[in-house]
């Protein structure tokens, strides 16, 4: 018996940050709507009729807004804990209908259809469950690759005709499709490698997958070979098990407003490693080392630049925020110098190591008594009374280096205040 | 008597929500005789299915839907997964936000939207225009004692 054929299917959704910004703000449906990366600074998703007026991905905020403005574009902060939730209940969903799901980021996930009857029924149905019941339109495209199954996800939302689904599990409509599709949109091709690719006659998918497998992968590498032979219809990435733990973790994040003095830094310092910390917690890890970073906006050109990091070691692996901070803030210490406009700092935990996996030293310093507990209570009062409801004396409750949001809408799914208005 | 102090520990921090701290507290000396008839607490998540996917929480913003015994500031449960509507509460997105109603059917079969006063005219639901139902209220979460 042969073996059973393995369909993957790649789930993706439009213009997700819009979506979940209209599921909880009807009147947004009718009107295009962008939103914006951290401290409003550029435009990081677009929905189709803000894509049709001509609104470039990536465009500074300043520049664009009085246009946007002229067009009646709503613009929103980006809202993370209500793209966050929003994407926990799409994956739920998935998980449910499909054998296995492997989430790829926020917005996407593949599904493992392998030994389905219909794919391209199944594959309407989640469609059709998750514009019901979360609210989020998405595009299905199913085939026998994961590159394949990602390049019919491109054509289900490029052609209307699709209804948003399109199987391509056939070998006759993959042909149809790979000599339709520019080897840009193929998974895998940067915008650097379609360059290249051009240079060799490659235009469209197809020229990808007739090409000479060996040249490829002298010209290009095995990670291009491997990019032509699923186009082929061979599969060769499958799906994750899940996840492997973090081997490091950051929090950097720019600052509101540019900082001079030590003491704001101090307390934005503390802010990420305590959140950078709860990270490693989650994960169970220990840290043994970390990266502390500052830096001025070094794309402006006019005014004095100055960056610096500095690599600290800790004296036993921990995953306590206190003794975490207070290295960091020895670190920073050492690299802040006065006078300048700084706009960023950053915490990176690195050489992590899963709790319990490493013999501890017998004649390192003994760890704080009761560490362990005190974080657990810590990060489970924070779970349930909100992040920041314990934290380090040094973190104000609402600092003058925070990110600008000046559009940023309600946490609508995770605040009883907050929740969506109705009205009779 | 010690162990039952321990009990009375344990049972104390999982009031305050710290289960899995109060999980480490077992009794350590004699087996409870009630621990093979224990049962789960009451939960009104469970109840209410929130925390599905496919279960929301929308607030009343003010005093228009007293008519149905809703008040400003209570929470609706929404299911947005239900498909029967007949006689049912639901939240509608008509033109200017999501808006709750609730569906009659008429003597012909025609389903109706109306509204908790009176006053605000019917709006046919399966008419020539489109309205989406975005999903049933299944649960009304009122705070009392302000």
């Amino acid at each position: 018996m042969s073996a059973m054929r393995r369909v993957f299917a790649l789930i993706d959704c439009n213009s997700f940050y819009c979506s979940c910004e209209r599921i909880c703000q009807p009147e947004l449906k009718r009107r295009p709507v962008v939103v914006l990366s951290n401290n409003d600074g550029c435009i990081i998703a677009r929905s189709a009729e803000a894509k049709a007026l001509g609104i470039g991905m990536g465009a500074a905020y300043h520049k664009v807004r009085h246009e946007l403005r002229r067009q009646c574009v709503v613009a929103r902060s980006s809202n993370y804990p209500l793209y966050a939730d929003i994407s926990n209940r799409v994956m739920r969903l998935m998980a449910e209908m499909l054998p296995s799901i492997e989430v790829y980021s926020i917005d996407e996930a593949w599904g493992n259809m392998t030994g389905v009857a219909d794919p391209a029924a199944l594959g309407r149905s989640i469609r059709e469950r998750l514009a019901r019941e979360i609210g989020m339109p998405v595009g299905v495209g199913i085939s026998t690759t994961k590159t394949l199954a990602k390049l019919a996800n491109w054509a289900a939302k490029k052609w209307k005709g699709t209804g948003g689904v399109l199987d391509l599990t056939d070998p006759v409509r993959q042909e149809k499709l790979l000599r339709l599709a520019p080897v840009s949109e193929v998974w895998g091709v940067g915008h650097r490698s379609a360059a290249r690719l051009a240079a060799l006659n490659i235009a469209t998918a197809w020229d990808l997958a007739a090409f000479d497998i060996g040249t490829l992968r002298k010209t290009f590498g095995v990670t291009m070979e491997r990019t032509a032979r699923e186009l082929r219809g061979i599969s060769c990435i499958g799906l994750n098990e899940g996840p492997p733990p973090k081997e490091a973790i950051s929090s950097s994040k720019m600052f509101g407003v540019r900082q001079t003095e030590l003491p704001p830094i101090r307390e934005a310092l503390a802010a990420y490693v305590a959140r950078a910390a709860e990270k490693l917690r989650a994960q169970n890890s220990l840290c043994s080392s970390i990266q502390v970073g500052l830096q001025t906006q070094l794309a402006d050109l006019n005014g004095p630049r100055y960056a610096n990091a500095v690599t600290l070691a800790l004296p036993a692996p921990t995953d306590d925020t206190r003794e975490i901070l207070a290295l960091a803030q020895r670190g920073l210490s050492q690299i802040y110098r006065p006078g300048y406009p700084f706009s960023k700092c950053s915490i990176l935990l690195m050489n992590l190591s899963q709790r319990g996996e490493l013999t501890p030293d017998l004649f390192a310093l003994k760890p704080r008594s009761g560490s362990e507990q005190l974080m657990k209570v810590v990060d489970q009062i924070n779970q349930r009374e909100g992040r920041g409801a314990v934290r380090i004396g040094r973190i104000p409750a609402k600092p003058k280096w925070a990110m600008r949001r000046e559009m940023l809408s309600q946490r609508y799914t995770t605040r009883w205040d907050e929740l969506i208005g109705v009205r009779g | 008597m010690s162990s039952l102090s321990i009990l009375a520990r344990g049972e104390r921090l999982r009031e305050r929500l710290l289960t899995d701290v109060a999980t480490d507290l077992r009794i350590t000396g004699f087996q409870s005789p009630a621990e093979d008839e224990r049962e789960e607490g009451l939960s009104l998540d469970r109840l209410t299915g929130l925390g599905a996917p496919h279960v929301w929480g929308v607030q009343v913003l003010d005093d228009s839907l007293i008519g149905f015994g809703i008040f400003r500031g209570d929470r609706l449960i929404v299911n947005r997964a239900a498909s029967h509507l007949d006689n049912k509460l639901v939240v509608v997105d008509l033109d200017d936000g999501y808006r709750v109603r609730l569906v009659q059917r008429d003597l012909f079969g025609g389903r109706w939207l109306k509204a908790a006063d009176p006053i605000v005219p019917d709006v046919q639901l399966d008419g020539e225009e489109i309205i989406e139902v975005w999903g049933v209220v299944s649960w009304v979460v009122s705070c009392v004692s302000s």
